[in-house]
């Protein structure tokens, strides 16, 4: 991901083409579980507009956001030892 | 192994999540398994992730802010040596979902940087802890969706001064600090600073501690307070001005306003005659309003007929301005 700092005039253009400017005022964080140290996921931008603030958060690394998995195992007719009834 | 009748199998009464549950794929007619403690979750997910109106965590949403439940109190790790700190464990309660939090140990803050603290809830039963830093004295950060403000540490260029600087929404708090308005309570934005009530009243506060001076209206400095209005709920408005002199013999007023003083809507006034120069009135009172849902700076002004007001606050004699829902 790209690295910006506060006070950085940054564009962005979204999936639907949309492009939007502004100055980066906030710095968004996550601590990595496995490294305890922190990544930037996103950056908050002032476009000058009174009345919205617009923010850029992208998509974290599946491995630097918690996830819990649950278990699931699907098996064949032929692994079965006892039979339903 | 002789294929045996299920009927026929040995009671086992210690059952755990790690065993087998044998079910037919809806597809079928495969036969699969799945673990008990899979499907004891999909069994409470279907109870209290959806929004069905029948969903506690729907009315749970529909009656509680989003609160702390316990701990998630955040001190320095050495005072005006480290920019380290630490949290204890905890649970919050996002959308009506129950969140449990692990302790956060030694975490290096920014230098120089207001480090706003917000649980995210995952959706999944799972909270992220997301860290925003502005530089000091700004204006706070948006609070995203399915979040929850839980702290703001303020960092110099080299530590975290004292225990002022980790703001979790007491009403004392002096940092961060904007135009001489201290984040008490609420941020820059109206977004509650670590709720602990789920029954949530006070919206909005703001103090002063220091006192006050004007001649003609004017606002109280520090009695600025932003505050988010939910939807078709009143409010009660309270100024706490129990001490408000006159250099000379004058009437005094003290007004609240939504937006600035002077040039907003007034709400309300209280006036008082200083019969004895150097004399001073109690100004304090409330009023009960209904205003547009969302982001309102509710604000408190003195005027006087002639003289010089002075608005007495100290730190054992605070004037305030209190917002609550009714």
């Amino acid at each position: 991901m790209e690295q910006h700092e506060i006070g950085e005039t940054i564009t962005y253009t979204d999936e639907n083409g949309v492009t939007t400017t502004g100055v980066v005022y906030g710095i968004k964080k996550v601590d990595n579980p496995k490294t305890g140290q922190a990544e930037v996921v996103g950056y908050l931008i002032d476009t000058g507009n009174d009345t919205r603030v617009d923010e850029i958060v992208t998509e974290g690394e599946e491995e630097n956001i918690f996830i819990r998995q649950p278990e699931q195992i699907e098996l064949k007719e032929s692994d079965l030892t006892s039979v339903i009834e | 192994m002789a294929d045996k009748k299920i009927s026929a199998l040995t009671p086992d009464s210690d059952v755990t999540g790690a065993d087998y549950v044998v079910m037919n794929e809806a597809a079928g007619p495969t036969t699969k398994r799945t673990l008990l403690s899979t499907l004891a979750a999909w069994f409470f997910n279907q109870i209290n992730i959806p929004d069905g109106s029948g969903s506690p965590r729907t009315r749970m949403t529909d009656m509680m802010y989003d609160f702390v439940a316990s701990g998630m109190v955040w001190t320095g790790d050495a005072y005006a040596s480290t920019r380290n700190a630490s949290m204890t464990a905890g649970v919050v309660y996002i959308n009506g979902r129950r969140i449990s939090i692990s302790a956060v140990t030694a975490r290096s803050f920014t230098a120089s940087r207001d480090t706003y603290i917000d649980v995210l809830d995952n959706a999944d039963g799972t909270g992220t802890l997301v860290y925003t830093e502005v530089t000091n004295n700004n204006a706070s950060p948006s609070l995203a969706a399915n979040s929850i403000r839980i702290g703001i540490i303020v960092t110099n260029a080299s530590n975290i001064t004292n225990v002022g600087s980790i703001n979790q929404g007491q009403e004392d708090k002096v940092l961060p600090i904007v135009s001489s308005v201290p984040y008490q309570v609420t941020d820059s934005l109206g977004n509650l600073i670590c709720n602990r009530n789920p029954d949530r009243k006070i919206i909005g506060y703001r103090q002063a501690v220091t006192n006050r001076t004007g001649t003609t209206i004017a606002q109280v400095t520090e009695l600025s307070a932003p505050v988010l209005i939910p939807t078709a709920r009143k409010v009660k408005i309270t100024v706490i001005l129990p001490s408000v002199q006159n250099n000379g013999t004058a009437s005094n007023a003290a007004s609240i306003w939504d937006g600035t003083v002077g040039s907003g809507t007034q709400l309300g006034q209280s006036t008082a005659y200083v019969a004895t120069a150097t004399g001073a009135v109690n100004l304090s009172y409330s009023i009960i309003e209904t205003l547009s849902a969302g982001l309102h700076t509710i604000n408190a002004g003195i005027a006087a007929t002639s003289g010089t007001w002075t608005a007495i606050g100290g730190a054992t004699n605070p004037s305030a301005i209190l917002i609550e829902l009714i």
